[in-house]
């Protein structure tokens, strides 16, 4: 009975991120926020491809004076994107962790 | 009769092994420009192409030269093992600290610009792009105490005693084996 819990907990939370999943854009539609966060909800998708009206163009254009850095890539990942850089770079360290508690290192 | 191997089970052990001296030369010499064209990656990370990732493996590179042209030993003693596990912990640190510094002031978590956090300067200066500095610096530690730790942990694993026991008692059924007594 015991060992049912952790199967039913991982269902129950396995059908909330579903559902949360389906919520969503479909892929590929230019009107997820993603993709053109900086327009009007209510533009219809012809003037959005029309216009190209997006994020990422508004990247390229106030990309240095948002942020203060020159290169683009380093503006996006670490400025605007800087949330999903530090957890990639916590993924990083948690693989170093899990393979120095696997393999440990002993002193010779 | 030749004396034949019937694949025996060595343990694999690393007696002194001495690599060329031109080896060990050349990179004694290369050395301190690998580590501060590594640094220079990390720090210019807002002006040019490189950042915090790219300098932080050429870094981590720069050690696993070391041990690898010289004995492990000469490369554990420059990167032992507290000290990178105490960088690679402070890389993140670094980089959770200064994101909340925009909360102190009443900002969001990660603000650059909007609270002008330092350093302040004109555009493509060193001194421009305030949270981007310390973030850059932030990442380079950690990957490169990840390089080099993953590099060493691999070399100092020690094997399960009673897996030498167990080589012994392979070899000895293979010897029998060879005569063809049992």
């Amino acid at each position: 009975m015991r060992r049912f819990i952790p199967v039913v907990l991982f269902c129950i939370f396995g059908i909330v991120m579903i559902a949360a999943v389906l919520t969503l854009d479909p892929v590929g539609d230019p009107r997820q926020p993603s993709y053109a966060e900086f327009v009007h909800p209510d533009t219809s998708f012809e003037e959005i491809v029309k216009e190209r009206e997006t994020v990422a163009l508004h990247y390229n254009r106030n990309g240095a004076y948002d942020t203060g850095a020159l290169d683009i890539i380093t503006s996006t990942i670490f400025d605007y994107r800087g949330y999903d850089t530090l957890f990639e770079a916590t993924v990083l360290f948690t693989a170093l962790i899990s393979v120095l508690t696997i393999i440990g290192v002993t002193k010779d | 009769m030749q004396k034949k191997d019937f694949g025996m089970v060595k343990e694999t052990s690393q007696p002194e092994y001495k690599t060329s001296l031109v080896i060990q030369t050349v990179t004694r010499m290369m050395l301190p420009f690998l580590l501060m064209f590594g640094l220079s990656l990390i720090v210019h990370g807002h002006l040019t192409p490189g950042g915090g990732f790219q300098g932080g493996v050429v870094i981590g590179a720069t050690f696993i030269l070391l041990g690898l042209s010289f004995n492990k030993e000469e490369g554990r003693r420059a990167a032992p093992d507290g000290a990178i596990k105490v960088l690679a912990s402070s890389g993140i640190s670094i980089y959770i600290i200064v994101g909340m510094m925009g909360m102190i002031g009443g900002f969001n978590f990660l603000t650059n610009q909007w609270m002008r956090f330092p350093p302040v300067g004109e555009l493509g200066e060193l001194f421009s792009g305030g949270t981007l500095f310390w973030i850059n610096i932030g990442v380079g530690l950690t990957v490169s105490a990840i390089a080099i730790e993953l590099f060493y942990a691999f070399l100092e694993e020690k094997r399960d005693p009673a897996y030498k026991k167990n080589i012994k008692v392979l070899n000895e059924k293979r010897r029998w084996s060879d005569d063809g007594v049992s």
